[in-house]
């Protein structure tokens, strides 16, 4: 029981919550352009974004050593989010944004699935 | 003259029967890479009760202990990891011995096990980070024996397995993400296991089979296809073990479930403070 509250659990959970609500957010911004979801959209994203940070140092800290692998996961994931927040402020590159928001989204299931119990 | 020459013979004999006394008495010390280059050279030349630390490095060598010596690292499993030389057989190959002791190393590489006991008693495997061999542990017809605080991890068939063993204490051992079974008993009676860790095993946490009068206390047996597995055996004892599910898929859909919620909570404050529909 004590292994399903350990600290590593709780953030990948609260990072899968954050992207979902941030993906939930970010498709309702796209339908009806209004000033109050786009705010709850990037409030999300950077929650989550944080989130994708403190996991990442956790799993390269509680490793064996870092290792090359993981380390381009984590960077590839970190380009991503860069990617995703860069297209939305572009008006030409705008139009890819949700594509990148949801492979943010499986992304997130992936970190779930890999790093749920670690 | 001749009481003279009584005294000197007397002072050598007594200096000799103390020599050899304190030579049974104090068991050596052997440091592995500095008085023997591999561990196994080590283990050639000790005498029972020696003890044998290996010190920082990587190590090749397939060991074979047939006497009562002890085998530990200097500064724990990060620091001194040993390697199988020939993949088909054993790390360390515990032959019909007694009251062996190895503890706090990584041991890798094996296609048949970490470490073997076979036929052997009264050992003490502790402290050791076991991963990516056939199998972790393997105990043949050994009783009495302690495996406790051990991480057998990733090792493609079991973690932990007994078969014709009694007797032995299994205690805070980690014998997660291995490719089969996690702790695996068969044809052993009145073991104990109490606080190990079996998640994430591919088939079974921890499976007794024709195994009785076990003790099983306060296991952690998470996210296996099956937990805990009883199959025709008598007589086990189960005290507080936690056993989960595997929660793959149920808990990321929970969670999203929990994302939507609040998701809808979230808009309704956000509204309040944009007074927005």
């Amino acid at each position: 029981m004590n292994m399903m509250f350990e600290i590593n659990i709780i953030i990948v959970s609260l990072g899968l919550i954050f992207a979902t609500v941030s993906l939930f957010s970010g498709l309702q911004a796209v339908k009806k352009a209004g000033i109050m979801m786009a705010s709850m959209h990037r409030l999300n994203g950077y929650i989550a974004c944080l989130i994708y940070l403190i996991v990442a140092v956790l799993s390269l800290k509680e490793g064996s050593g870092l290792m090359m692998w993981p380390i381009i996961g984590w960077i590839t994931g970190l380009l991503v989010i860069i990617g995703k927040i860069l297209s939305v402020r572009n008006e030409r590159t705008y139009k890819y944004g949700s594509r990148l928001g949801i492979l943010l989204f499986i992304i997130w299931l992936i970190i779930i699935y890999k790093h749920l119990i670690a | 003259m001749l009481p003279l020459k009584f005294s000197a013979a007397f002072i050598c004999a007594a200096a000799l029967i103390t020599g050899m006394a304190g030579a049974n008495l104090h068991a050596a010390v052997i440091h592995v890479p500095y008085n023997y280059k591999n561990i196994q050279d080590a283990v050639s030349n000790s005498q029972p009760a020696d003890t044998i630390i290996v010190h920082k490095g990587d190590y090749k060598d397939n060991i074979i202990v047939e006497k009562s010596i002890t085998i530990r690292s200097s500064e724990g499993f990060d620091t001194a990891a040993v390697k199988a030389l020939n993949p088909s057989n054993p790390v360390f190959r515990i032959s019909n011995a007694s009251g062996v002791i190895i503890s706090g190393l990584t041991i890798t590489g094996s296609g048949m096990s970490g470490i073997y006991l076979q036929n052997s008693h009264n050992t003490a495997i502790s402290d050791n980070r076991i991963v990516k061999n056939e199998s972790g542990i393997l105990l043949y017809s050994s009783n009495n024996n302690t495996i406790s605080n051990n991480i057998v991890k990733s090792n493609e068939q079991y973690g932990i397995y007994l078969e014709s063993s009694n007797n032995n204490t299994l205690k805070g051992n980690t014998a997660d993400s291995n490719k089969d079974k996690g702790i695996f008993l068969s044809l052993s009676n009145h073991n104990n296991l109490a606080n190990n860790s079996a998640s994430l095993n591919t088939w079974n946490g921890i499976i007794l089979w024709a195994s009785h009068n076990n003790t099983l206390k306060e296991n952690s047996i998470l996210r296996n296809t099956y937990g805990l597995v009883i199959s025709d055996s008598e007589e086990t004892t189960l005290i507080d073990n936690t056993v989960w599910s595997n929660i793959y898929i149920i808990l990321p859909a929970i969670l999203v479930y929990i994302g939507i919620i609040f998701f809808f909570i979230q808009k309704r404050i956000f509204s309040f403070i944009y007074s927005e529909k």
